[in-house]
């Protein structure tokens, strides 16, 4: 007994470190997994992953230089799964390891500004560790906010203890290095990291101006800078790659666009009024509700916590609370602590309400005219960590002048007991703080009775696919993921933002993702998955080798609208099935490494988005570039060694898309023989459809169909512009009705048709309500577009609409709503309609709306049209005989992500070569072997390609990702510094 | 009772003295409170400037701490007047008079910590 009232303060931290055991209880033998969470399967892969600052695993490769900051929080969870243990064990210790972080940094803290009074500690402690702000944090288990929330009262810890002279400067050393190292994580996003350097500052320039003593401030100057220095030191290993990734990348990066996110600051902000700030309630999810159920869409909790009146009362207690604290605070000693809170409150309300009016313009000013302000893009969860650290302060503070001994003077404290009335309404409120908090002690953050939880329980498949790959051992040629959701939604509760494969291997996939700039991969890839839905398999398996792939990774198990592979119609292919997953794998790929060198460079005259639609024409191993790139101008070679290829311009499309004669105008800038290559959807009967150039009838014997392309050559075509017509054959109408009669009569609207029936659709309607006429379109292709025409003629009434309405058995998809406008005469109307690419249906709809005074409304329609438009592109492919040298044979070895040797046999004389991961200017070829300068360039609008001068026969190349050397030197220097800094805490600040 | 009546005298009495001794701040205060209510009734500045009542309630405030001599203890109690009355009105549902009131607490907490700031520097100083 007496041992727990001596350390009962201790056995409360140790209960509160405990919290993520409470998670798993009762759930069997699940991981919390999934969105962003993004816990490893094979925690050693991802721990080996932040040693490089090149990732070749997503998408052919990207820029990994902050991502290494993640290495300490992977860290803690290789040791325990090296030494044995089972994978949810693994993940438990990851979870105590940082709540009890949590717990403790906010202890120290809590104990170097109230050191004699352990119940304020303990508020203080509580207030920080469990609170709403949080369920974001864990819901996710967020490493960079992960990471602020450790490192920063643990730095302010530093600080306070140093100005209190009860540490001294040597001593700042060993803290700031444990700071650093728990901060490192927010290296993940840089703004993380931001926060808490602004945190110290703030500390630093508050308490310099409120107990100014300028012996104090130089005092205080030298202890806050070199907690700084040594914070910057530790984190050199990401932070030394991440500023030559951001600042001398060649690419000017100064916003998020730049390097391909998405800037979603006023989304984020839509609910971060400045009441639901301070009431930490600005998570965007908590406000997301299905419009027809009312009901949560992603957080059932978040009902209690908007229209339980328990919940709305609590949520204004702990601002209550800091501010009765402010009314009741004593300056005379810690002025400056409360000074500091004060201003952690008001900035952290201010920012983190980012884009909410009413201090939204400002913020929004800042992201405009401040370089790298808009990477705050999430504002709320960023800067909330200096309100909480507020409120714990504060509310600590409130109970510790409460509870001052100087209180006893006055009668009535005395009188009323007021001091055991204090504690039992601190009991009360910890009580009530730990209940309004049920989600994060309870685990019910990762909305266990829900689909889209977070307790996953992963099929044997996924198991068997991890041995499978791990025993393959290689991890290219690539597979390319199928369905091509952003996000992977299993029906057995998984949902990644990644390809699922990259939990627990190094198999690189290609795949969608929210993070993907505009490149000829991202086109590339639209243009495969159009060919895998309109069934154009031949095709899509023929681009493989475009994405360095040479399998369909094809999921039978997820939430998808994409429709699905029929296996039996693929050919020329091997499937391995595991479970619901198949290895669709091509046999006749060239991919096999890699580096190619091509025989044929085309000269890309038009753009990316081109090259993707012509991509399964060009032979094995060709190499594109841009015919715009000035490095070009490098080479020595003549334009003859390169072949062209260009889109041609239909220049009817403008006037009337849905004609069944197009004229199509090629331009050729080089005489020679060249194919054309129409695509090919829509134009399913042949026999029908007629093409000509230059007015003279292709003959059947030059057109070559292919599954997605009617190929045309070869063709002799001289410089100067050509005239290219398809006239496709009559253009089907799908709007089901050239007589109207049964739709007038089918709506009960025959008396009302003045004129001839069987011509005219009337739209009438005399109730308060709306009425539809409604008309299925029985033969519609989402694969294609739409051209809609209609005249329509008000007569009286309220204004009617016209909608083409897409949807599926579940959902509706698309609407394209067209108003008819209250013009008396009879309008012309059309539209080209672009429906969403997946199996549906569609229906046509005439709408008037209801008129609520009692009148009755009356418009026309006539000569309603819905044909398929010709948009159909044309590409114009110079063909030639291998025109390039090319050396006898390559032969690669991988030595890392960042490092590939590559051995050239027969590299005498000029050749180009190509590496299929992302460019990146930092990709440098090194050899003794070649002649100096290999021009670099753009390749197959993606990937790298140099044209190599010549040299030896034989040639050794090295081709090196230039930043891991800067990131060596970070490496060195976090490590120097933390034995410099040891060293001298140890031998002579101390002193 | 009749401490009650006693009570409200003596407070009425020192109430009574500290409206003497900031007579010019208080008449000042309420001409410029009420000038800018005529001003902002007469659309006067529009469209140029829209006088809102937010604005018109920081301007109170700030005067209040310049004439009246307003401190910490007294902005605070504001603010937390104000955020009791944004509890208030959420609690009824009233959202957008919620969000004012809310407002009004967090400017007079930004003053609060002003006066707090300034309070502490002094205090030192003296």
């Amino acid at each position: 007994m007496k041992f727990i009232k001596k350390n009962w303060h201790y056995i409360v931290l140790v209960f509160l470190s405990l919290t993520p055991v409470v998670w798993f209880l009762g759930k069997g033998d699940v991981i919390i997994n999934g969105v962003d969470t993004n816990f490893p399967l094979d925690p050693v892969v991802w721990f080996e992953r932040r040693f490089y600052v090149w990732d070749s695993v997503i998408n052919a490769g990207r820029d990994f230089s902050n991502s290494t900051a993640g290495m300490l929080f992977h860290l803690i969870q290789v040791i325990p799964y090296k030494l044995g243990t089972s994978l949810q064990n693994t993940q438990i210790f990851s979870f105590i390891f940082w709540f009890s972080s949590i717990v403790l940094s906010s202890y120290f803290f809590a104990k170097v500004i109230l050191p004699k009074n352990k119940t304020a500690q303990i508020i203080l402690v509580i207030i920080y560790s469990f609170n709403i702000y949080l369920f974001n944090t864990w819901e996710n288990v967020k490493v960079s906010n992960l990471a602020l929330y450790v490192s920063l009262p643990i730095f302010l810890a530093i600080l306070v203890a140093f100005k209190n002279k009860k540490i001294s400067l040597g001593r700042i050393i060993p803290f700031s290095i444990l700071g650093g190292l728990f901060a490192a994580g927010a290296g993940l996003n840089p703004a993380y990291f931001i926060t808490i350097i602004l945190g110290v500052l703030i500390f630093w320039i508050v308490t310099s101006f409120v107990s100014w003593d300028r012996k104090e401030f130089l005092r205080l100057s030298k202890g806050t800078f070199l907690s700084l220095i040594f914070l910057f030191l530790i984190n050199s290993f990401w932070i030394f790659p991440t500023i030559k990734f951001l600042f001398f990348s060649g690419t000017p990066i100064s916003n998020l666009t730049d390097i391909g996110f998405t800037n979603w600051i006023d989304s984020l902000s839509e609910n971060t009024s400045l009441v639901n700030v301070l009431r930490l309630q600005g998570a965007w999810d908590w406000y997301a509700f299905d419009e027809l159920s009312g009901f949560p869409l992603y957080l059932p909790y978040a009902l209690n916590y908007h229209y339980n009146p328990p919940f709305i009362i609590f949520s204004f207690a702990l601002p209550f609370l800091a501010l009765l604290s402010f009314a009741f605070a004593k300056v005379k000693d810690r002025g400056y602590i409360y000074a500091v809170f004060g201003i952690f409150l008001v900035l952290g309300v201010f920012l983190g309400a980012g884009s909410h009016e009413p201090t939204g313009t400002t913020y929004k000013f800042l992201a405009r005219n401040v370089p790298f302000f808009s990477f705050f893009r999430s504002p709320w969860y960023i800067f909330t960590p200096l309100v909480t650290i507020s409120y714990a302060g504060l509310a600590a503070f409130l109970y510790n002048r409460l509870s001052e001994a100087s209180l006893e003077k006055y009668k009535f404290y005395k009188k009323f007991n007021l001091r055991h009335v204090l504690n039992l309404a601190v009991l009360v409120f910890m009580a009530g703080h730990f209940l309004y908090s049920y989600p994060l002690a309870t685990g019910k953050i990762f909305r266990p009775s829900r689909e889209d939880g977070f307790y996953v329980n992963f099929p044997d498949y996924v198991w068997q696919t991890k041995d499978n790959l791990q025993q393959d051992g290689k991890n290219f040629p690539r597979f390319v993921s199928y369905p091509h959701d952003d996000i992977e939604n299993f029906d057995w509760g998984y949902r990644g933002i990644e390809s699922i494969l990259g939990l627990f291997s190094d198999q690189e996939v290609v795949s969608p993702s929210f993070i993907q700039s505009d490149s000829g991969l991202k086109t590339g890839l639209d243009q495969f998955y159009k060919h895998i839905k309109r069934g154009e398999y031949e095709s899509a398996i023929s681009m493989l080798d475009y994405f360095g792939a040479d399998t369909i990774f094809y999921k039978k198990d997820t939430d998808t609208l994409a429709p699905s592979i029929v296996e039996e119609e693929l050919v020329d292919v091997e499937i391995e099935r595991v479970g619901e997953w198949s290895f669709i794998k091509s046999n006749d790929s060239w991919i096999d490494s890699k580096f190619y060198s091509p025989s044929r460079v085309y000269l890309n005259e038009s753009d990316n988005h081109a090259l993707a639609g012509v991509v399964k024409l060009l032979d094995d191993k060709y190499a594109t570039v841009d015919s715009k790139d000035s490095r070009l101008g490098k080479i020595e070679l003549e334009t003859d060694n390169f072949l062209s290829f260009s889109e041609a311009r239909n220049l009817t499309y403008d006037e009337n898309p849905a004609a069944e004669n197009h004229h199509i105008l090629i331009n050729v800038s080089k005489e020679g023989e060249y194919y054309l290559a129409l695509e090919r959807y829509g134009i399913q009967n042949l026999s029908e459809a007629r093409f000509s150039l230059d007015q003279t009838t292709i003959s059947d014997d030059l057109i070559n169909p292919t599954d997605s392309l009617l190929l045309f050559g070869p063709l002799q075509l001289s410089v100067g512009e050509h005239e290219f017509r398809a006239n496709r054959g009559e253009v089907q109408e799908i709007f089901p009705y050239d007589d109207y009669t049964e739709i007038n009569v089918s709506n009960g609207l025959v008396e009302e048709v003045e004129g001839d029936i069987e011509e005219l659709i009337v739209a009438f309607n005399e109730s308060d309500e709306r009425e539809d006429v409604f008309i299925p379109i029985e033969e519609f292709d989402p694969y294609s577009k739409y051209l809609l025409e209609f005249e329509s003629r008000y007569l009286y009434g309220t204004v009617s609409t016209v909608e083409l309405l897409q949807g599926n058995e579940r959902t509706p998809l698309r609407s394209f709503k067209k108003y008819t406008g209250s013009i008396p005469d009879w309008i012309e109307r059309n539209e080209v309609i672009d429906p969403v690419d997946t199996e549906s249906n569609l229906n046509f709809l005439i709408t008037l709306p209801g008129d609520d005074k009692g009148g009755t409304s009356k418009s026309l329609f006539r000569d309603v049209s819905l044909k398929r438009v010709f948009d159909n592109r044309l590409f114009l492919l110079e063909d030639g005989a291998e025109v390039l040298n090319s050396p006898d044979s390559l032969r690669v070895s991988k030595i890392s992500p960042v490092e590939y040797e590559v051995k050239v046999d027969g590299g005498r004389n000029g050749y180009f070569l190509v590496f299929l991961d992302n460019y990146s200017q930092d990709w440098q070829i090194k050899s003794d072997d070649i002649l100096p300068d290999p021009v670099h360039f753009m390749a197959n609008g993606y990937a790298n390609g140099w044209y190599i001068r010549g040299g030896k026969d034989e040639q050794v190349l090295s081709i090196y990702y230039h930043p891991q050397r800067i990131y060596h030197v970070g490496f060195a220097v976090s490590l120097l510094s933390a034995l410099a800094g040891l060293f001298l805490y140890k031998f002579k600040l101390s002193k | 009772m009749r401490q009650i009546k006693k009570l409200y005298k003596k407070k009425l009495q020192k109430l009574k003295e500290w409206a003497r001794d900031r007579f010019f701040g208080l008449f000042l205060l309420n001409l410029v409170v009420m000038l800018l209510v005529l001003l902002r009734s007469a659309g006067y500045f529009d469209p140029f400037y829209f006088i809102s009542v937010n604005f018109i309630v920081v301007i109170t405030m700030v005067l209040s701490i310049l004439l009246l001599g307003v401190g910490r203890k007294v902005m605070i109690s504001l603010a937390l007047f104000f955020w009791v009355v944004a509890l208030v009105f959420k609690f009824f549902d009233i959202d957008i008079w919620a969000e004012r009131a809310g407002l009004y607490a967090y400017q007079a907490l930004i003053l609060g910590i002003l006066l707090l700031l300034i309070e502490s520097i002094f205090y030192k100083k003296s």
